[in-house]
């Protein structure tokens, strides 16, 4: 089964460019401010909370945590799957950032569940984060 | 420039004729509406010196949502402006208006016409609800990274807050049903309305499935329809045939403007619009008489009733629950013409329309009596804007 979902190529720019080009090497990445610690996403080249103008791309590990989910059941785009769970899922050792993904899985875990991830390629040369079970190593 | 005292007013309403797959242009309902708001202010065209919409032309996020743009509705009707604005980014719904409320109070124009027109309905055909950017070929700004994911619908976005909402404060799928039935119950009252026949919870609990926990009924329905206001500078009034007062703005934007990102999920953007909007005027909740809150989803009724401070943080449930409070009736009726999800969705106009029928005691068997003070709130999620509208006096 393919994992990746129809969707729409986000347009990269200067500030992300770092993101999809890590991104296709298999790393999810967030910035970090050396300054204040903070890690932050989007990224702006500019911290958010103390704007320090240094931030640095550093890999996001897993588990992440979920903190909501839904199933879509709706075929939105023509050919596209109308049933698949959808995770919101927060990494709190990473100052709480948050990525959307889809859920490997029938069912989308509850609240508080700890979930690994894999990046699939998406969207032409991008890639979209798919959540699943943590298993205590990815 | 020279600034007015005393707060902008409403002077004037039009709406085009509403349905679903209309045989008429964007432009033509546009025309129908903006000419109509004149003419009910009790003003000529030639007194309209300021005009304003959301978005015109700009970037489509989905087929027919744009509404005409600004210049070719100033030439088609030969106005002269001394001041115009397009806008796509900023409160809501709304933010084309409360620029033209200051452009009045500043002096810029006399009386501004407001404008915002969709056809959904007609550009999206008869087919399934598309998701948002299907036509573009890259995404940009805020809304990007969640287009990206193949999350595609607001639908799955407000289904993330919902079920936070349920999960921490007990919310019910029934809840929600209530919130559709209610807005049925008074569509069944409004001729322009799309769905008029009455809503029962087997109805609505046996209705597909959209996003979990959202079904159909949960969700607006695209339309075809205009509506313009016009917005006059407070001394003018002598010359207007009524009005409805300016009282209060929502439009801040405190929190992070990302639905995935907002902190707590169990409120949204509609939070720092009420704060706003409170703290710029001495009323109060209590003495609201209608609500009318934006409905693109049922949870967004919710959502909006906790930010106005109708109700606690996760009361908004039991406060919708049998729907007799919020019914024509009720302590606080809300949607009184069927909202988005049973008038229609006009993007947040339909409930200015209503607002200004209520305050000018032309809703019809939906009138409210003795209407003085009502709340309109537009968008949600992350991006939301609020008026606090009161009844002119002659």
């Amino acid at each position: 089964m393919t994992l990746d979902l129809p969707g729409v190529p986000a347009r990269i720019t200067p500030e992300s460019e770092p993101f999809w080009a890590a991104g296709v090497d298999g790393e999810l990445t967030v910035e970090r401010c050396p300054d204040c610690g903070l890690h932050q996403f989007p990224p702006r080249g500019v911290c958010r909370a103390c704007h320090g103008r240094e931030p640095r791309f550093v890999p996001v590990r897993p588990p992440g945590v979920v903190h909501s989910m839904t199933v879509n059941r709706n075929a939105w785009y023509p050919d596209g799957p109308a049933e698949f769970p959808l995770v919101l899922v927060e990494f709190p050792a990473f100052s709480g950032v948050r990525f959307v993904g889809r859920y490997d899985g029938a069912e989308p875990p509850g609240f508080g569940a700890e979930v690994g991830f894999r990046l699939v390629p998406a969207l032409g040369d991008r890639f979209q984060v798919v959540f699943h079970a943590w298993d205590g190593r990815s | 420039m020279r600034p007015v005292g005393g707060k902008p007013v409403i002077s004037g309403l039009g709406q085009s004729r509403i349905g679903r797959r209309l045989d008429r242009s964007g432009f033509q309902l546009t025309v129908d509406a903006v000419l109509a708001a004149i003419a009910d202010a009790g003003l000529q065209p030639s007194d309209i010196d300021g005009l304003t919409t959301y978005p015109g032309t700009a970037v489509e996020l989905n087929p027919g949502f744009n509404g005409p743009d600004l210049y070719e509705i100033q030439d088609a009707l030969g106005l002269r402006l001394s001041w115009h604005l397009g806008v796509c980014q900023g409160p809501a719904q709304f933010m084309s208006l409360i620029p033209a409320a200051t452009a009045v109070a500043m002096g810029l124009c006399r009386h501004a016409v407001a404008y915002r027109t969709t056809t959904e309905s007609s550009a999206q055909g008869t087919g399934r609800r598309r998701g948002l950017g299907e036509t573009m070929a890259e995404g940009e700004g805020v809304l990007a990274w969640l287009l990206s994911t193949g999350s595609v619908s607001a639908a799955n976005w407000t289904a993330f807050y919902i079920a936070r909402h349920m999960h921490e404060y007990g919310t019910t799928k029934e809840q929600l049903g209530w919130i559709a039935m209610t807005e049925r119950s008074h569509a069944a009252l409004n001729p322009d309305a799309v769905f008029t026949t009455p809503l029962t919870m087997d109805d609505y609990l046996g209705s597909r499935l959209i996003s979990d926990p959202l079904s159909l009924y949960d969700c607006d329905i695209p339309m075809d329809g205009a509506t313009a206001v016009v917005i006059s500078a407070p001394d003018t009034t002598p010359d207007l045939r009524h009005w409805a007062t300016i009282e209060s703005v929502g439009s801040a934007m405190y929190g992070r403007p990302y639905w995935e990102h907002w902190p707590d999920l169990t409120t949204m953007a509609t939070h720092d619009a009420a704060a706003h909007l409170w703290s710029q005027t001495d009323l109060k909740p209590a003495d609201v008489d209608v609500a009318q809150i934006y409905d693109a989803f049922s949870p967004f009724v919710l959502f909006w009733l906790e930010a106005l401070g109708f109700c606690g943080p996760g009361e908004s449930g039991p406060f919708v629950e049998g729907g007799t409070r919020i019914s024509l009736g009720g302590e606080l009726p809300i949607n009184t013409w069927g909202g988005q999800l049973s008038g229609g969705r006009l993007h947040g106009w339909g409930f200015l329309a209503e607002s200004l029928r209520q305050l000018w005691g032309t809703a019809g068997p939906r009138q409210v009596d003795d209407t003085e003070v009502v709340v309109v709130g537009a968008g949600g999620g992350a991006s939301a804007s609020a008026l606090l509208l009161t009844k002119g006096d002659r």
